[in-house]
């Protein structure tokens, strides 16, 4: 993503202070940043929310069309996710066609939600064959200083969970329902990401820019609270064992529990 | 100091330029003085100046920099200076003798140098050099960045915002004017060091700095770095 | 320019659909330097136009070729967020967009001190997060404090507004509504120092008199965007100020300690 090298001294001053457990910002090495998520940050979308996780900046806009359902699944609505890495967000993104990147964050962050089946699908139809909703989640990186998955991820379902179906079709101008409805939602099964990285023997959850920038690997998990898992991603050029692993599954759903009372709190407080 | 400072926006008129002489930051335009600059406005001695708040590092001749190498070549290194021009460095530069396209061999991309800029041209073709009493690559410790126009507040008049920092944290501290900082010593003392000038650099345009530097390593670090090696004599 | 269906734009009062004067600027929220990496930063809220705007540079033009051998190029990139719009936008580039990002270049060209930077650039980045009528200008206002906050140099300060004709009638700062259903717009950016016009553009109709007094009426009206342009930039550099004063800490002097410096710093 980044592609200057970090300096031989800040990699080595991170992993001394790895050495006695410790990071550049006095978290714990299991603990994420400061997380604000503001839902309905564009009224305008049909359900948005602005999340700053550290420095991290991303908004997630989520965006209602009427379409034509696909052959082989005549009765289920669409879903999308798509990421913008915006020039803005690090002096070493580019414009141009979507990068690598922002679609394989983009891809994952779809995966945890559509695979949670936290929307029903077939909720979504509304006239089996002829026309059903299309959910477009689309994420603008606004300020790049680490750890996007999760930024991303958090965004998504905190703007999913707060978005809305018009009463009326906005090509048509056609009645669709009395009024507007929430998104068929299954309230039990939020899910999102948490990252983790491996620098050396350690392992950190959350990383910040350089530490993500100097990580030998790392794995982005789509895990509800319950420890259900939806989406899982490794990256980075070195390797896990399958004990660490299991044993950072467990703690994503450990984790994941403070993270899913704020996304619900922030999604009540807009509402 | 105490006297409140005014900000000025690029483009405001300063004054009659019958009454000021313009220099750095603003220019005279007809019969004013212009803002060419965001920043606090200095009026001395009938000259006037605009401080800046943020912007980029201009290189000059003589300046003693930290680097970072970001490219090895054949016959020399490309140099970060965080300037907006990147920095060749000859190998007739380093203090080595370096054989043609043995260059990765003394100085690899990611490498941080204390170097000094050679000279700027006109066309703003930077050099620098590792051939000068002091300068050498950088080993260990900690990098940071500030906006380069805080470095004088950072150093303080004749470095007293250091040595500030100094009678607090052990570490060996030096700022680059390029407003890189390189700072060496036991981890928790660079952590230290750190948010100390992060607070210089955040709060330098406003008064009461040293007071509030020097409370806030107080608060960090009661008795500074002699604590526990002497008692108050006072 | 759709045709309106029967919607009363402006009443028998002269009051706009939100309450307006016909030389009456929406509301201006600006804040300066809110994003961490970039350069510098600005979000705006004007209307119901929600803009974030950052700056990178000057630095050196790769590839080469770009570089031009006495100044430094401004680049501009102006972008609707898929979800700014009320149907949604694909992603990517398309020639409005870039014919935005060009004339808000070229006016920025204007006020800023290339020639300090030979073979530089400055790269300018605009997201629309939530579009309302009068993008382009509320990008480049932003736009403007961004680089105020990145504390690049420049002759003057940059602001824009717009003026249209809506049931016949020209008004500043048109809406939503009066946008879609306006006969003309008139965007226009000025050098806030020098009064020169530095971006203009013009889509409709207007007669000869109507667009001299329309040009007047923009003109004017970007007194009010600066003032908002200002107040940001006040607000960014002395907003500690006022809590300082209030309670300025009484230290506790430390102890004097010979320093053990290797590397002397030099003042500056």
């Amino acid at each position: 993503m980044e592609d200057n090298p970090v300096s031989v001294i800040k990699r080595d001053f991170i992993k001394n202070l790895l050495a006695e457990d410790k990071r550049e910002d006095g978290r714990a090495l299991d603990e994420i940043r400061a997380l604000d998520i503001q839902c309905g940050f564009v009224p305008r979308a049909n359900g948005s929310a602005y999340v700053q996780l550290g420095n991290t900046k991303v908004i997630a806009g989520v965006k209602t069309q009427v379409e034509t359902p696909y052959n082989d699944t005549p009765n289920r609505g669409n879903f999308m996710t798509s990421a913008e890495m915006c020039i803005m967000a690090s002096p070493h993104f580019e414009a141009g066609p979507p990068k690598i990147e922002a679609i394989e964050v983009a891809r994952v962050t779809d995966r945890s939600l559509r695979e949670s089946g936290i929307i029903d699908m077939e909720k979504l139809c509304i006239e089996e064959g002829e026309a059903v909703w299309g959910v477009f989640v689309d994420l603008e990186i606004l300020d790049y200083d680490g750890n996007l998955f999760d930024a991303c991820s958090i965004a998504a379902l905190a703007a999913v969970m707060g978005a809305k179906l018009p009463a009326t079709c906005p090509k048509t101008g056609r009645e669709v329902y009395a009024k507007d409805q929430p998104l068929p939602l299954v309230k039990t099964n939020a899910t999102f990401s948490t990252t983790f990285v491996k620098i050396g023997d350690k392992t950190l959850t959350d990383p910040a820019l350089y530490e993500e920038l100097i990580a030998d690997t790392r794995v982005t998990m789509g895990v509800d609270p319950k420890g259900n898992v939806r989406a899982m991603q490794k990256g980075g050029f070195g390797a896990w064992t399958v004990d660490e692993i299991k044993t950072l599954r467990k703690k994503a759903a450990e984790l994941g529990k403070q993270v899913n009372k704020e996304i619900q709190a922030a999604v009540k407080r807009a509402a | 100091m105490s006297q409140k400072r005014e900000l000025v926006i690029a483009g405001d008129a300063i004054g009659p330029a019958s009454e000021w002489k313009a220099t750095t930051g603003c220019k005279q335009v007809g019969d004013v003085v212009v803002a060419l600059q965001s920043g606090l406005l200095a009026k001395y001695n009938g000259k006037v100046s605009v401080i800046p708040l943020n912007g980029s590092y201009e290189p000059r001749a003589g300046d003693t920099v930290v680097g970072i190498v970001s490219e090895a070549n054949p016959g020399n290194w490309i140099i970060d200076i965080r300037a907006p021009w990147d920095a060749p460095m000859h190998v007739s530069e380093a203090p080595w003798r370096v054989d043609f396209g043995e260059t990765m061999a003394y100085l690899r991309p990611g490498d941080a140098i204390l170097c000094k800029i050679l000279f700027v041209d006109g066309q703003k073709k930077v050099q620098v050099t590792l051939k000068d009493r002091n300068l050498t690559k950088l080993e260990g410790g900690e990098l940071m960045e500030v906006p380069p126009v805080k470095v004088a507040r950072i150093i303080g008049k004749n470095g007293s915002m250091l040595n500030l920092i100094k009678e607090y944290v052990e570490c060996w501290l030096f700022v680059g004017q390029n407003g890189r900082i390189w700072i060496n010593g036991e981890p928790d003392e660079v952590l230290l060091a750190k948010r100390a000038i992060r607070l210089i650099a955040d709060e330098a345009h406003l008064p009461g700095l040293t007071d509030r530097v020097r409370a806030f390593l107080e608060a960090s670090k009661p008795g500074g770095v002699d604590a526990d090696l002497f008692t108050e004599e006072e | 320019m759709g045709v309106n269906p029967g919607i009363e734009l402006i009443d028998k009062n002269g009051k706009r659909t939100d309450g307006r004067k016909v030389d009456e600027v929406r509301p201006i929220h600006i804040e300066a330097g809110v994003l961490h990496r970039a350069d510098g930063s600005a979000y705006l809220e004007w209307g119901n136009n929600k803009v974030m705007a950052a700056v990178y540079g000057p630095r050196e033009f790769n590839p080469r070729r770009f570089q031009k051998a006495d100044k430094c190029v401004v680049r501009c990139k102006y972008n609707m967020a898929a979800f700014s719009t009320s149907d949604r936008k694909r992603p990517g580039p398309d020639r409005r967009s870039q014919e935005i990002s060009k004339v808000i270049a070229d006016a920025f060209e204007n006020v800023v001190l290339t020639e300090k930077w030979p073979r530089g650039v400055i790269d300018i980045n605009m997201e629309i997060l939530q579009a309302d009528a009068g993008t382009r200008i509320a990008a480049l206002t932003a736009a403007a404090v961004a680089l105020a906050d990145a504390g690049i140099p420049m002759k003057g300060m940059v602001a824009g507004c717009a003026t249209g004709k809506v049931d016949g009638k020209l008004c500043v700062d048109l809406n939503g509504p009066e946008d879609n259903y306006g006969e003309s717009d008139l965007p226009v950016a000025v050098n806030m120092t020098t009064g020169e016009i530095v971006l203009l553009q013009m889509d409709g109709h207007l007669t000869g008199r109507e667009f001299e007094k329309a040009l007047d009426m923009t003109v004017k009206a970007c007194d009010q965007v600066y003032q908002a342009q200002r107040d940001a930039l006040e607000r960014r550099f002395t907003a500690k100020l006022d809590e300082l004063e209030k309670d300025t800490p009484a230290p506790r002097r430390g102890k004097q300690q010979e320093a053990k410096e290797v590397v002397e710093a030099e003042v500056a």
